[in-house]
């Protein structure tokens, strides 16, 4: 045990389930901690990995989950106090590590032969070794074994990870994925592929407004091939002359047009063009003559419709009053006659009427008052001597008839005098109406005399009172018209032209368009250029190298990982297998080996492997970690300066056979190596007990208390 | 060897420019510091914090040049 | 690329499909390299796409065309670029184009390339200065001349004609 650092002693107090301190003295090369769960067994060897490691045993870096939360002192303590004294050869280290801090001395530090240091970096480089690969290779937990069983591969893959001392370079590799650099550059492609989409369906829209603007000017007459700049300026020329020449002709002038080199240049051109062309077309003589024609035509007929109805009106009136005169004369003569004739004759009539009204009034009376009597047959008395009459009905009957004659006679006289009353009342009635036609007729009159002067003014001439003013105007119309008939074949001509010059302004626009657009599609493309999209491609190609390295570093760690693996993997090989052939002692499968691809564990017959989990039972599974860890430990014992392993609970699931199998094991690790081991069963302590021949110390744990914390003994 | 030298050792055999060595090395450099500190999330944590700034430069870029664009 | 260029790649994947579509790339590519006064061969040794030499200069290039924005290398890829390096000694690379108004030739090194899917832009982290950018500037001209001869190619024979224009090319020297 010379070359490697062996536990002499170690002093433990409030330490977890240690509250005063106990002091265990480990030179033997074998040292039993025996005694009921939770007796304070783990929390003495777990001293040993704080003592090394401080409060890093705690960490998530380790990757033992029970460790998180865990507290170091002990609830009833006042100081989580572990002192250790390790040996290797004649070099002594001592170790304190204390979780208070006390005036005068540090919380933690060492003594190697008498030197004392506070740095812990130091320490890990006396011993040798790290605390990911403490438990990978000198204690055993049993969260490993059980890691092991479990049919989850990541869950099997973390437990062999630790065994093989890999968990750190597994655990960077998870921390790059979780970092999910990939799907940052996914993100960046997607957005960098946006541009160019928009970029896209930009140019796209653009091309079929080219195509359409094309076919425009392809029916006008333009060809494909004269969409470019090429004959742009030959066409502006023709233009420039069309124009001069129509004003020339005309006798007009239009502003100098501009200069057309350039397709720019050209536009511009076009559009004054436009409106000197707009102007030609406003100002042509021919064309304003015409308009000044048609305005008069206008004008003229205007005036002929009011004359015609202002003539109509007058003869309407002259003509009402002429059938009146006709029928009953003027009103000189119609006064004559009601006063003459009609006026007497009804006096007369009135006058008959009065007369038989008499009568006939008293007979009417005399009626009343008979047929008011309630006995008709008795003798009534008259009503004019109040003498008795005989025969009141006889009366009666005679009145009636005399009633009835008087009647008679009343008829035509009534319907006399109503005659002479309607007929007078007509008259009357017509007097009206021709003095207001006579009113009427005055006025009309007077209309048109004072609108004769507004004709003579639009015909430019004075219309004589003998002369027919409609058909004055008519003629003047006539010889407006016949003008006009003249003007229109000019003005056809000449806007002809002018349609001609238009059509041409207009096939150059549209090949301005399609210049314009293609202008704007190359622009669009060169967008490569600018220096916006340079900065975009510049971050791009960082993202790019940054994840480059990233990968390169995932790769570099995936490799080292797996050449790690297979490296300890194959120098363990042999004694992982002959340790398991002791330990399982199978005749099925009697070897064991880990893939160091898929890192499944397999059970191996000859040529034959199958993964140990379809036919190990749990107990054959235990004696495969404990192959592993054993096999592993003896392959790494020269990586490290530790001279001890740590067994906790090793023969978990395993039956008699195999503890034995166990304890023949322990007895096969070479003498260099000091064996700690914790148990709680009492057939692995007493196998230990009586077959291993190693030199022991044994410590009983009692059962634990509150008050006094964990309690072993020597014995 | 530790983990950190066999890494450095396999990038070495694949990337023979020294400046890009360096970078890697030192990228290594802070991967295990972080992992010492607090294991997977911190490492995953540091490399955000390293990709993050060129993605918000790279986002910042790309915004201005659909402006340009007018898109 | 130019968009007449790209108009015309589009609409010869199109038309013929993306698997003859990378071949006639190839070609169009080896044409580039023989235009930059490389010698040229095909599928010399190691089924390697490309073998362009000039005094000094050898590289061995396996071409890849894609309209996404990742590739996909095989092994078969991988090893024999490595054979040819290790035989004959030059560089060993990939030359990747995708269909895209934004995008060009990547001619890259292969170096820490492994199989698998992988992305445009990783290409780009390692292109080859100056051979790319000189493909690139003499690539659209060779599009312009011979892209509608291998347009108008009847289904299937469009590689052969994309062939007859690489061995005229190559003759012409």
């Amino acid at each position: 045990m010379a070359d490697r650092w062996i536990l002499k002693e170690i002093t433990i107090r409030g330490f977890r389930g240690f509250l005063k301190p106990k002091t265990f003295s480990t030179s033997e090369p074998f040292i039993l901690f025996d005694g009921p769960q939770c007796s304070g067994k783990s929390s003495t060897l777990v001293a040993i990995e704080w003592g090394l490691f401080g409060d890093e045993i705690t960490r998530k870096a380790i990757g033992i989950d029970e460790r998180r939360g865990w507290k170091i002192r002990n609830t009833n303590a006042d100081e989580a106090r572990v002192e250790m004294v390790l040996q290797k050869g004649q070099d002594i280290l001592k170790i304190v590590r204390s979780d208070k801090k006390r005036k005068g001395t540090s919380k933690f530090y060492f003594e190697l032969n008498g030197d004392q240091d506070t740095d812990e970096g130091k320490l890990r480089a006396a011993v040798g070794i790290q605390p990911k690969d403490y438990f990978s290779s000198v204690h055993l937990h049993q969260e490993i074994i059980r890691g092991l069983l479990t049919e989850e591969p990541r869950i099997r893959r973390d437990s062999l990870d630790r065994l093989l001392g890999l968990s750190e370079l597994r655990n960077i590799i998870d921390g790059i994925k979780l970092a999910k650099i990939s799907e940052i550059l996914k993100d960046v492609d997607n957005k960098f592929g946006l541009i160019e989409t928009k970029l896209n369906a930009v140019i796209t829209s653009k091309r079929n407004d080219i195509q359409k603007v094309k076919e425009t000017g392809i029916q006008k007459g333009l060809t494909p091939n004269d969409f470019s700049e090429t004959g742009t300026g030959q066409m502006c020329e023709t233009v420039k002359i069309a124009l001069v020449n129509f004003a020339n002709q005309a006798g007009l002038t239009i502003s100098d047009l501009p200069l057309a080199l350039t397709v720019d240049e050209q536009q511009i051109f076009a559009s004054s063009a436009k409106q000197s062309l707009r102007k030609l077309r406003d100002e042509q003589p021919d064309l304003k003559r015409q308009k000044e024609l048609l305005e008069k035509q206008s004008q003229l007929q205007r005036l002929q419709q009011t004359c015609k109805e202002l003539l109509d009106e007058l003869q309407n009136l002259q003509q009402e009053r002429k059938r009146i005169h006709e029928t009953d004369g003027d009103q000189e003569k119609m006064r004559s006659r009601i006063l003459n004739e009609l006026k007497p004759e009804l006096e007369d009539a009135k006058n008959r009427r009065n007369e038989i009204n008499k009568r006939a009034g008293t007979i009417e009376e005399a009626i009343k008052y008979f047929e008011a009597i309630k006995t008709p047959n008795e003798r009534q008395p008259c009503p004019v001597c109040e003498k008795p009459i005989d025969d009141v009905m006889h009366l009666e009957l005679h009145l009636n008839e005399l009633r009835a004659s008087l009647d008679e006679d009343l008829v035509p006289i009534r319907k006399e005098i109503e005659k002479y009353e309607v007929e007078i009342k007509r008259l009357e009635d017509l007097i009206k109406s021709l003095n207001d036609l006579d009113k009427k007729i005055t006025a009309q009159s007077k209309v048109l005399i004072e609108h004769k002067p507004i004709t003579e003014t639009a015909i430019g001439r004075e219309i004589k009172d003998t002369e027919d003013s409609i058909v004055v105007i008519g003629g003047e119309i006539n010889k407006i018209q016949e003008v006009l008939k003249k003007l229109e074949t000019a003005v056809k001509e000449s806007n002809q032209k002018l349609n001609a010059i238009e059509d041409d302004i207009f096939k150059l626009e549209q090949i301005f368009k399609v210049l314009v657009l293609e202008a704007e599609i190359d622009d669009l493309l060169k967008i490569r250029e600018a220096d916006e999209y340079k900065e975009v491609e510049n971050s791009k190609s960082e993202l790019e190298k940054f994840a480059d390295d990233i990968g390169l570093i995932n790769q570099a760690v995936e490799t080292a990982l797996q050449a790690s693996a297979k490296a300890k993997l194959e120098a363990a090989k042999e004694n992982i297998t002959k340790m398991f052939r002791t330990l399982a002692n199978r005749s099925d499968f009697p070897d064991l080996e880990i893939d160091p691809d898929s890192f499944e564990i397999l059970a191996v017959k000859a040529s034959e492997k199958v993964p140990a989990l379809s036919i190990f039972n749990t107990g054959d599974l235990n004696c495969a970690g404990l192959s592993v860890f054993l096999g592993l430990g003896a392959a790494q014992e020269l990586s490290h300066n530790i001279g001890f392993i740590i067994l906790d609970d090793p023969s978990q699931n395993l039956d008699d056979t195999h503890k034995e199998n166990l304890v023949s094991l322990l007895n096969s690790i070479p003498d260099d190596k000091q064996i700690l081991v914790s148990t709680s069963e009492s057939g692995l302590r007493d196998l230990i007990l009586t077959k291993v021949i190693k030199k022991k110390t044994r410590y009983k744990f009692d059962l634990w208390s509150d008050k006094e914390g964990a309690q072993p003994k020597e014995v | 060897m530790t983990n950190k030298e066999k890494i450095i050792e396999e990038l070495g055999k694949n990337i023979k420019d020294i400046e890009e060595q360096k970078l890697l090395h030192s990228i290594c450099d802070e991967i295990f510091e972080e992992y010492d500190k607090g294991s997977s999330k911190a490492v995953s944590e540091l490399l955000q914090g390293k990709i993050n700034p060129l993605k918000n430069k790279f986002d910042d870029a790309h915004t201005r040049l659909l402006k340009k664009m007018g898109l | 690329m130019e968009a007449i260029v790209f108009e015309t790649l589009r609409r010869i994947r199109d038309k013929h499909g993306p698997s003859e579509f990378g071949k006639i790339a190839q070609k169009l590519l080896a044409i580039a390299f023989s235009r930059l006064c490389f010698e040229v061969k095909e599928r010399s040794i190691q089924d390697v796409d490309i073998e362009a030499v000039k005094d000094d200069l050898k590289y061995w290039l396996e071409v890849k065309t894609t309209d996404k924005d990742e590739v996909v290398i095989e092994e078969k890829d991988v090893n024999g670029l490595r054979q040819c390096e290790l035989l004959h000694g030059g560089v060993t690379g990939y030359a990747v184009l995708k269909i895209s108004l934004l995008s060009d030739w990547i001619i890259a090194l292969s170096g820490n390339i492994k199989p698998g899917t992988v992305r445009i832009g990783r290409f780009s982290t390692r292109k080859i200065l100056p051979l790319q950018d000189d493909v690139n500037k003499l690539f659209p001209s060779i599009v312009k001349e011979f892209g509608n001869q291998v347009l108008s190619a009847t289904k299937g024979k469009a590689q052969f004609v994309a062939d007859r224009l690489l061995k005229e090319q190559i003759n012409k020297k």
